[in-house]
C-alpha cells in the first residue's frame, strides 16, 4: 500500500495532506474529504462507512437552521427590505454631521439580526451603505472597511450560522448561544463607532438630508419623513423581533425560528411590499441553496475528517499539549485565541471550527470554562478572521462590490481591526457580558 | 429541454427548498397548536436537506463558488499556476468520484440489509438513491467550470457563506 510519508501515523499524514491540498487551491471542503479518505485507506477501515458518514454529517435537525436562515436573509435582501431599513435610519440620524457612519453601523447590526452570514451581509447591504457614506464625505475605503466589519458581526449577532455549527460541535444549546451573543455583538458595534471621528477630521463635507439618495419623501417636515420611512420599513424592522423574540420566549427552537423567518419574508414580500416575483423567488431559492451547500459540504466532509481524528485519537495529544503549556488559565486562553485568529486569517469560519474545536473543547471542559461564553469568544475571533488578510472573505466581497483593490479595502478596515481586538479582550475578561441575558441559572 | 438540462439542479433545489419550507412551517404550527411533533416530517426535512446540499453543491460548483485558498497559487508564476490548476482539478474530481462511489455503496448496503427509516418506516435507500447521482452532477458542473476557467484564464471571485 502506498504511504505518503512512511512511519508517520495516518492521522498526522491526513493533517499534512489537508494543508498541502489547501495550498494547491483545492476547495476547502474537498481538501477535508480527500485527506480524510486517504487516512481511512491507510488505516485500513472506515472507507465502507464513508458514504454513510457524509449523509449523517448533514441530516441533523439542528443544522436545518442553516439553509433556512440563509434563505430568509437572501429573500430579505432581494425584496427591498434592506433599502427601506437604510432609508429609515438615514432619516432618523443621517442628517447629523457624519451621520451616515452611524447609520451604516446601526444597519449592519440590524442586518446581523436578520442574516447569519458575514459575506452575505456585505453583499446585501454593503453597496447601499457605502454609497450613502461616500455621499456624506467619508473616504470610500473607510466606508468599505466599516461595512466589512459591521457585516462580520452577522456571525456574532444571532441568528448566526457559525453559532449553529458551534452548538452542534460542542453539543451546547444553540438557543443559549444565540442569547449570549446578543450583548457582545451590540457591544462590538458600539465600539466600532469610536473610529468614526478618525475618518472625518473636522466634520468634513457632510450632506444635508435633501442631498441624500434615496429620499422619496424629501421636502416634507422631519417628523412626517420619519413616520413615513418608519411605516415603510416597519415589517423589516420587525424581523429581529420575530426571530429573537421567538427564541427568547422559548416558543421556537432556532431551526423553527429560521423556518418562521423564511415564511415571514415570503409573506412580507408577497402580500405587503408586493416585491416578490416568481423569477425573484426562483433565484433566491437556488442562490440560497448554493450558499447553504457550500457551507454544508464543508460540514459533510469535515465529519469524515472528524471520524479519523477520533479513531486515531489525535485530539488527546494536542489538547494535552495545550493544557501542559501553562498552569495559568489566562495564558492558555490567550494561546487559543491567537490560534483562532491566525487560523481565521487563512481559513473560513466553519473549517476553523471543525479543525480547532475538537482540540479546544476538552481544554474548555478541563478548565471549567462556560462553553456558551467560549462559543461567543470563538465567534468574535472568527468574525475578526473575516476582515483579516490574506483570506478575509468579507474584504473580497467588499472589494468586489466597490471595485476597489483589496489592499485598499484592507487598509480601510485597519482601524476597525484594532477596535475589534480591544472588543475581543473585553468580552474575554467580562464573561458577564455574554452570560447576563441567560438569567441567574447560569 | 436544454433549459431543463442546464438548470436541472436549480429546478430541483428550488422545488425541494420551497416544499421543505412549507412542510417545516406546517410542522411548527402543528407542534405549537397541539404539542404534537411529527417524526415523519423531521425525517423528510433532514433527508430533503441532504439532497438540497448535494444539488446545491452542483449549482455552486458550476459558478466556482466552493471556497478555496488562493494564497500560494497567487504567488506563483503563470506557467506554474497552470500546473497547480490541473492538480487541483484532478484532486477535486477524484474526491467527487469517490464520494459518488461510496454513496452508491452506502445505498446498496441499505438495500442489502433492508434498513428502514425511523419515521415513515420506508426503505432507507429511497433517500440515499439520489445522492450518488447528485455527486456525479457536482463533478460534471465542476469540470464545466474548470474548462471555462482554463479557456478564458479568468477566475471569478469566490463568495462563501460564513
Amino acid at each position: 500500500m502506498y504511504d505518503l510519508v512512511p512511519g508517520l501515523p495516518a492521522g498526522t499524514e491526513m493533517v499534512i495532506l489537508f494543508f498541502l491540498l489547501l495550498a494547491l487551491r483545492v476547495p476547502v471542503a474537498f481538501s477535508l474529504g480527500l485527506s480524510a479518505l486517504y487516512a481511512m485507506w491507510q488505516i485500513g477501515f472506515g472507507l465502507e462507512l464513508a458514504g454513510d458518514l457524509i449523509a449523517t454529517g448533514i441530516t441533523k435537525f439542528s443544522l436545518l437552521a442553516i439553509p433556512f436562515f440563509i434563505l430568509a436573509g437572501t429573500l430579505m435582501g432581494s425584496l427591498g427590505i434592506a433599502e427601506r431599513m437604510i432609508r429609515f435610519f438615514r432619516v432618523l440620524i443621517g442628517a447629523t454631521p457624519g451621520g451616515m457612519g452611524v447609520v451604516g453601523t446601526v444597519v449592519c447590526l440590524f442586518w446581523g439580526a436578520v442574516s447569519g452570514s458575514g459575506p452575505a451581509s456585505v453583499a446585501a447591504i454593503g453597496p447601499m451603505i457605502i454609497k450613502g457614506m461616500v455621499e456624506d464625505g467619508y473616504p470610500k475605503p473607510y466606508a468599505a472597511g466599516l461595512v466589512c466589519t459591521g457585516a462580520a458581526l452577522s456571525i456574532v449577532i444571532p441568528p448566526s450560522i457559525g453559532l449553529v455549527i458551534y452548538g452542534v460541535i460542542a453539543e451546547t444549546s444553540i438557543s443559549k448561544l444565540f442569547l449570549a451573543a446578543i450583548l457582545p455583538g451590540l457591544f462590538m458595534g458600539l465600539i466600532m463607532l469610536l473610529t468614526l471621528p478618525l475618518a472625518k477630521p473636522g466634520g468634513g463635507r457632510s450632506a444635508t438630508l435633501e442631498a441624500l439618495s434615496p429620499a422619496p419623501h424629501a421636502g416634507r417636515p422631519y417628523l412626517v419623513q420619519l413616520w413615513l420611512s418608519f411605516k415603510d420599513s416597519f415589517w423589516g424592522l420587525m424581523t429581529p423581533v420575530v426571530i429573537l423574540g421567538g427564541i427568547y420566549s422559548g416558543i421556537f427552537t432556532p431551526t423553527e425560528a429560521a423556518l418562521v423567518a423564511t415564511v415571514y419574508a415570503l409573506l412580507v414580500g408577497g402580500l405587503i411590499y408586493r416585491t416578490l416575483t416568481l423569477r425573484g423567488l426562483y433565484d433566491s431559492l437556488s442562490n440560497a441553496a448554493a450558499s447553504s451547500a457550500t457551507v454544508m459540504l464543508v460540514v459533510a466532509y469535515a465529519s469524515l475528517f472528524g471520524w479519523v481524528v477520533t479513531v486515531e485519537d489525535l485530539v488527546g495529544s494536542y489538547s494535552g499539549a495545550l493544557l501542559g503549556l501553562s498552569g495559568n488559565d489566562m495564558t492558555i486562553l490567550l494561546v487559543i485565541m491567537l490560534i483562532l485568529l491566525v487560523a481565521g486569517m487563512f481559513m473560513d469560519a466553519v473549517t476553523v471550527m471543525f479543525i480547532c474545536l475538537p482540540i479546544f473543547l476538552p481544554v474548555v471542559r478541563e478548565l471549567g470554562w462556560d462553553p456558551v461564553w467560549f462559543g461567543v469568544l470563538v465567534m468574535v475571533n472568527l468574525a475578526i478572521g473575516l476582515i483579516t488578510p490574506p483570506v478575509g472573505i468579507n474584504l473580497y466581497v467588499a472589494a468586489n462590490v466597490t471595485r476597489l483593490p483589496i489592499e485598499r479595502v484592507a487598509r480601510g478596515a485597519m482601524p476597525f481591526l484594532l477596535v475589534c481586538v480591544v472588543g475581543l479582550v473585553v468580552i474575554a475578561f467580562v464573561p458577564q457580558l455574554s452570560l447576563a441575558l441567560l438569567g441567574p441559572a447560569n | 429541454m436544454s433549459f431543463i438540462l442546464r438548470e436541472a439542479e436549480k429546478i430541483i433545489c428550488a422545488v425541494l427548498f420551497l416544499a421543505m419550507t412549507f412542510l417545516g412551517f406546517a410542522n411548527v404550527v402543528v407542534r405549537y397548536g397541539t404539542h404534537y411533533s411529527l417524526a415523519a416530517t423531521e425525517e423528510l426535512l433532514t433527508n430533503g436537506f441532504l439532497l438540497l446540499t448535494i444539488f446545491g453543491a452542483a449549482i455552486a460548483a458550476r459558478r466556482g463558488e466552493h471556497l478555496a485558498v488562493g494564497l500560494v497559487h497567487d504567488l506563483l508564476p503563470r506557467p506554474a499556476r497552470r500546473v497547480v490548476f490541473v492538480l487541483s482539478v484532478a484532486a477535486s474530481v477524484l474526491l467527487l468520484a469517490l464520494s459518488a462511489w461510496f454513496s452508491w455503496q452506502a445505498m446498496t448496503n441499505m438495500i442489502g440489509n433492508g434498513m428502514r427509516s425511523y419515521g415513515l418506516q420506508i426503505p432507507a435507500w429511497y433517500y440515499q438513491a439520489a445522492v450518488p447521482f447528485g455527486f456525479a452532477l457536482v463533478l460534471v458542473r465542476y469540470l464545466q467550470h474548470a474548462v471555462l476557467v482554463w479557456r478564458t484564464g479568468e477566475d471569478d471571485e469566490v463568495i462563501p457563506d460564513v
